[in-house]
């Protein structure tokens, strides 16, 4: 197990090494001049010049990099141009309406589709199957924003349950904010359940028709026991490939969501950074992403090897 | 006793026999022929003109006149979703062509030559899937000026990886088989192989993921043109229409329902259409059934 | 006192009758076999018996168990009554136990379903029914996992799951067939012996007449969907009452009778000297190398122009790596093969073509032989690649053609699909591609083994005809003795990765000399040996009757 893991890890690090390169190599050809805009278009060339030299762009391109990376590894995320404050600190603000709307999102997806595809699974063929499987072809088919809107105007502008955008905080108290992620995470979290129920069942069907699942009905265990003991856990692979694909797709898809309910999220953030060339914004939250992909995909490994006694000693 | 595997495929009438037969198949195709029916008409005539602005008529809902409304322009909504398709279609079309154009000779060449080439491949493809798509369509659009054309580019990109693996997985399990060991005695080489051989046994592989990405391809162009970062006014584009409607969905939901629907139609109708094809093309599949 | 009793079974999918009035009866602490070639149904009466059929497939008839009416059960009498009364062995070992839980699990499972035992007694009896199988805790701990046991070993645990209740009914569905002839023999002997100890009635379904004929107290023949036949077993083999049976036991009793070739002097056509062939092997941890794993190694031996030599051995001995090396489909890393002198591993792929028209292959497995995408008359001129110059279409039909006459299929046949063709035609169509240029040399890498016994022969006398008349030398793999005595004149045995023992095929398997050669020869099925031992117990075959 260890050396599958070791060499999962090998992957990741020499894809995050990559990445890394690609994200200050296009960043470093764009057009335009970051002390330029930062200053605005009547700043003097002295200014540019001094500004420059004080965000160290006059520096060879080697050594940049090496600064960029070396200080993003001891957490130091540099300045931001626009905000004229610290890359880690505004991340970490928009991080705390981010995460938690992604990781809703996540587990609510979850929850609704594992129990969906066992459901269909077991009634392959059946009207139950069929219903479910309707349900969530459709699902899939629909766009995260356009869902947004039609909860917005359900929830928030006829029912006037919930706010239909802006986030309170977490400062004064948590219901205020979590009952502002509550759409989001709904909106981004259908489709993607509707996804992840095909998936399961899909996985479990194939199961399903194994030999070992003959094995395990010819012992006498009644099919739904079959399905939880034998299926189940054979078709965890996909199921757990698929949550890991959706984490990273839900830390960065965010950024049409928020700007749906005009949240001041990570996606918001990367998005505003990109339209006023703030690159050390850009640069070290698409890094931050592209690690956190990473990550997510080591864990995605390492629960392989848990539920595959194959991939332990392999 | 069952020594022998499932045939790779049926023959070629009963291949029209089960067309006919999946529901999936044939409900999907017409969808998909109709929204394909509608972007080209709107080539020659669409029920009103889309670049011309009546303030008088602006927000209409639906009616007998205007099926779909008015616009806050005052424009038809029907005329613009009858235009818009064609934005949809064309875009995400051209990047699966660059998707399956760079991504399936990639993929057969890593699996046919294996080692430090299909290392590299693999690497790449691990390398673009650490990027989240959506995230760096709006890197590459943003940074290189919004337009339908960069957003084929950031879209096609992100499709390389995707049919480089399929077509690999595919023809990696088709080179041990006996019938390509039997090509081989018969001297030919890695190309003619792949041309001949293993090309037509992925075909089918391929075309499913192929509908699959179409249907991705138009949702990621309504999300960037929703962003703005997709075709530009005054061409109409479905995400576009959407987010004009945003700020009006209190007055005037129609002008976010109905192109809403547009897409979630068209990617039905794709979905529809890919799930019928892996049904009707795999024969383990059809076995599930 | 009859234990299971089918009467009038039938089952359909749809329109189609798959099983039509299926009569069985199995007493207790009888064998009954089951027998027929595929798609004849044995699979299926055993399923129905289960209530495991596939879906939508509708069962009519009766099937009584120990005074249960199996097909009026509710599913949930069903269940209890399936592992408890009944048990089943599969055919393919590989992929019969569940991948993710150790063997102690999915075989102390059923006993806690059925007895409704806690767990550490279950845990205990599932341990002594695996020793029972020959499996101690002590080498085969209950946390071993299905991928760490080899194929033998995990059908033993298949067996012990089925017999872990101690049911009164043992249904095992072509057990061996998967399997070496070497393991055959043993899982036979552990079911003999489970079957006499726990007097469980046996219904062993098997396509091999020589596996039944030692085993089996009755069988029943089935062709169709039908039982066509069914009584003692001596007398159901030595005097079929059916044709069908008489033609099935005669098909695997008299193969072609080889003719004795002259060996051909001169040079050899092949020659191979010590040809190593390594696979890296699983490393045991993370520091420790991996240990190489020899599939072949240091093989030496010849073929002479017209000579027909078979190469035995186990499953896995390397057999199938020495023809692809042969077949300069792989690289060897030390020694190398000589085709009419010429060396078939120094040489760019372009420059092998003129030795690639000299040697051509037939493989196993009829369905995967052709690309199911192109027309016969593309995929039996896929050689004529080879040619130096391109051929006009008519020459490459006239080609075809002469081919297809040769492996007697008509010319007709060339604008067809492969799906078309049963198993044995596509067996000689691929016997057709691999002679279209007259190679000098054919390599068959077991080209029976998939087919009934009915084709078998048919194919056998096809090779040796091209042997004989067209003086084509043959490396022809196989497992089946009685094969390699039908179609060679030489036999290497390997185990391995080496050759073990090599001479005349009639002189080295009447008499082989080494160690594994003759638990090769030991473990081979054979009809007329079986019958003639049968029939030396009991001279009066019937007086035994059922239990």
């Amino acid at each position: 197990m260890t050396a599958f893991l070791l060499q999962r890890l090998l992957v990741g690090l020499v894809t995050l090494f990559l990445a890394s390169v690609v994200v200050f190599g296009v960043l470093e050809v764009l057009p335009g001049d970051p002390a330029r805009l930062m200053l605005g278009m009547n700043a003097t060339a002295d200014a540019v010049a001094a500004l420059r030299q004080e965000l160290g762009l006059d520096q060879k391109l080697l050594v940049r990099y090496a600064h960029w990376a070396l200080g993003f590894l001891s957490g130091d995320l540099g300045r931001s141009y626009t905000y004229n404050v610290p890359v880690a600190q505004l991340v970490a603000e928009r991080l705390a309406v981010s995460l938690p709307l992604a990781l809703g999102a996540l587990v609510l997806s979850t929850l609704i589709a594992i129990p969906v595809g066992l459901f269909a699974a077991s009634r392959r063929g059946h009207a139950g199957d069929t219903l479910a499987m309707g349900a969530a072809q459709l699902g899939v088919a629909v766009p995260n924003f356009w869902f947004a809107l039609l909860l917005v105007y359900v929830f928030a502008v006829w029912l006037r349950w919930v706010p239909a955008g802006g986030f309170p905080g977490w400062e004064n108290d948590l219901w205020p904010g979590m009952k502002a992620l509550i759409l989001p995470a709904v909106a981004l979290a259908l489709p993607q359940a509707a996804i992840l129920a095909r998936v399961a069942r899909s996985a479990l069907v194939e199961v399903l028709d194994q030999d070992f699942i003959r094995t395990a009905r010819a012992k006498g265990l009644p099919r739904p026991l079959v399905l939880r003991r034998h299926a189940l856990r054979n078709a965890m692979i996909p199921v757990v490939t698929i949550i890991g694909l959706q984490f990273a797709f839900l830390l960065a898809g965010t950024v049409i969501i928020e700007n749906v309910f005009y949240l001041p999220g990570l996606g918001r953030l990367i998005f505003q950074a990109i339209t006023q060339r703030d690159l050390i914004v850009v640069e070290s939250v698409v890094m931050l992403l592209v690690a956190s992909v990473v990550l997510v995909n080591l864990l995605v490994d390492l629960s392989y090897a848990l539920i595959d006694p194959r991939l332990r000693t392999a | 006793m069952s020594l022998a595997p499932a045939p790779l495929s049926l023959g070629p009438e009963d291949w029209r026999r089960e067309a006919l037969k999946s529901r999936s198949l044939v409900v999907g195709l017409c969808i998909t022929l109709a929204v394909a029916a509608l972007a080209l008409a709107s080539f020659f005539w669409t029920p009103y003109d889309v670049t011309r602005l009546v303030v008088a008529d602006r927000m209409q809902p639906p009616s007998p006149a205007h099926w779909f409304g008015t616009d806050h322009f005052g424009r038809d909504i029907f005329s613009m979703i009858m235009v818009g398709a064609r934005n949809s279609i064309a875009v995400a079309l051209v990047a699966v062509g660059i998707g399956a154009g760079l991504g399936v000779p990639l993929g057969c060449l890593a699996a046919a030559k294996g080692g430090a080439l299909d290392e590299a491949v693999m690497r790449l493809s691990d390398l673009v899937f650490a990027f989240p798509a959506l995230l760096s369509a709006i890197m590459i659009t943003a940074i290189f000026g919004p337009g339908a054309v960069n957003a084929i580019i950031a879209i096609g990109i992100f499709n390389v990886p995707v049919f480089a693996r399929v077509a690999r997985a595919g023809a990696l399990s088709l080179w041990p088989r006996e019938f390509v060991l039997a090509a081989r005695t018969a001297g030919k080489g890695v190309v003619r192989i792949t041309v001949e051989h293993i090309l037509p046994n992925i075909a089918n592989l391929l075309l499913v993921q192929a509908t699959i990405q179409f249907a991705l391809g138009i949702l990621a162009e309504a999300g960037l043109s929703y962003l703005g970062l997709g075709a530009q006014p005054p061409m109409p584009s479905w995400g576009r229409m959407l987010f004009d409607a945003q700020t009006r969905m209190a007055t005037a939901p129609h002008m976010a329902i109905f192109p809403g629907m547009a897409i979630v139609l068209t990617v039905l109708g794709l979905n529809l259409l890919g799930d019928g094809l892996s049904d009707l093309l795999d024969p383990k599949h059809r076995r599930a059934r | 006192m009859t234990l299971l009793a089918v009467e009038n079974l039938s089952v359909a999918i749809r329109d189609r009758i798959l099983l039509d009035g299926v009569g069985l009866a199995v007493g207790a602490g009888e064998t009954v076999a089951l027998v027929g070639e595929s798609g004849s149904g044995k699979s299926l009466t055993a399923l129905a018996v289960m209530r495991l059929l596939p879906g939508g497939a509708q069962a009519s008839g009766r099937i009584r168990l120990d005074g249960h009416d199996l097909l009026a059960l509710s599913e949930e009498r069903m269940c209890r009554v399936r592992g408890r009364m009944v048990g089943m062995v599969f055919q393919e070992p590989m992929t019969a136990l569940n991948p993710v839980k150790t063997i102690g699990e999915q075989v102390a499972e059923g006993i806690r379903f059925h007895l409704g035992v806690g767990r550490a007694e279950a845990e205990e009896r599932a341990g002594k029914m695996l020793d029972r199988v020959g499996l101690p805790a002590k080498t085969f701990p209950l946390s071993r996992y299905p991928h760490e046991l080899s194929g033998g070993q995990r059908q033993r645990v298949v067996t012990a799951i089925a017999c872990a209740c101690e049911p009164k009914l043992l249904i095992a569905d072509e057990p061996t067939t998967a399997l070496d002839v070497v393991l055959q023999a043993q899982i036979l002997d552990l079911l003999r012996d489970l079957v006499t100890e726990q007097r469980m009635g046996l219904l062993l379904i098997s396509h091999d007449l020589a596996v039944v004929a030692d085993m089996a107290d009755r069988i029943a023949v089935m062709r169709e969907g039908q039982v066509v036949e069914d009584g003692f077993a001596v007398p159901t083999l030595t005097r079929p009452r059916h044709a069908y049976t008489r033609q099935l036991a005669e098909a695997s009793m008299n193969l072609p009778i080889r003719r004795q070739v002259v060996p051909g002097g001169g040079p050899p056509l092949l020659e191979v000297r010590n040809l190593v062939r390594a696979y890296r092997g699983r490393r045991r941890s993370l520091f420790s190398r991996a240990e190489p794993v020899h599939a072949v190694d240091d093989v030496s031996f010849a073929i002479t122009p017209g000579q027909s030599v078979a190469l035995v051995g186990r499953s896995g001995c390397g057999k199938s790596t020495l023809a692809r090396l042969v077949l300069a489909l792989d690289r060897p890393q030390a020694g190398e093969a000589r085709l009419a002198g010429e060396s078939l591993h120094d040489k760019s792929q372009s420059a092998l073509r003129p030795l690639r028209r000299n040697i051509q292959v037939v493989f196993q497995d009829p369905y995967g032989s052709f690309d199911p995408r192109l027309r016969v008359e593309k995929l039996v001129a896929e050689p004529l690649h080879l040619l130096d110059e391109p051929i006009s279409t008519a020459r490459r039909r006239e080609l075809v053609a002469q081919a297809l006459a040769e492996v007697g299929l008509p010319a007709d046949g060339m604008d067809r699909y492969i799906h078309e063709f049963s198993g044995g035609q596509r067996q000689r169509l691929a016997i057709a591609r691999a002679v279209i240029l007259r190679p000098k040399l054919l390599v068959a890498d077991e080209p029976v083994s998939a087919l009934d016994v009915s084709v078998r022969g048919q194919v056998l006398e096809l090779f040796s005809h091209l042997n004989e008349k067209l003086g084509m030398a043959m490396l022809f793999i196989t497992h089946d003795l009685q094969v390699a005595r039908a179609v060679a004149d030489e036999v290497l045995v390997m185990h391995e990765g080496r050759i073990v023992e090599r001479g005349p095929v009639n002189a080295v398997l009447d008499d082989p000399q080494t160690e594994p050669a003759r638990a090769l020869v030991a473990a081979a099925p054979d009809l007329a040996k079986a019958i003639a031992r049968r029939e030396a117990l009991q001279p009066t075959a019937g007086a035994a009757s059922v239990g």
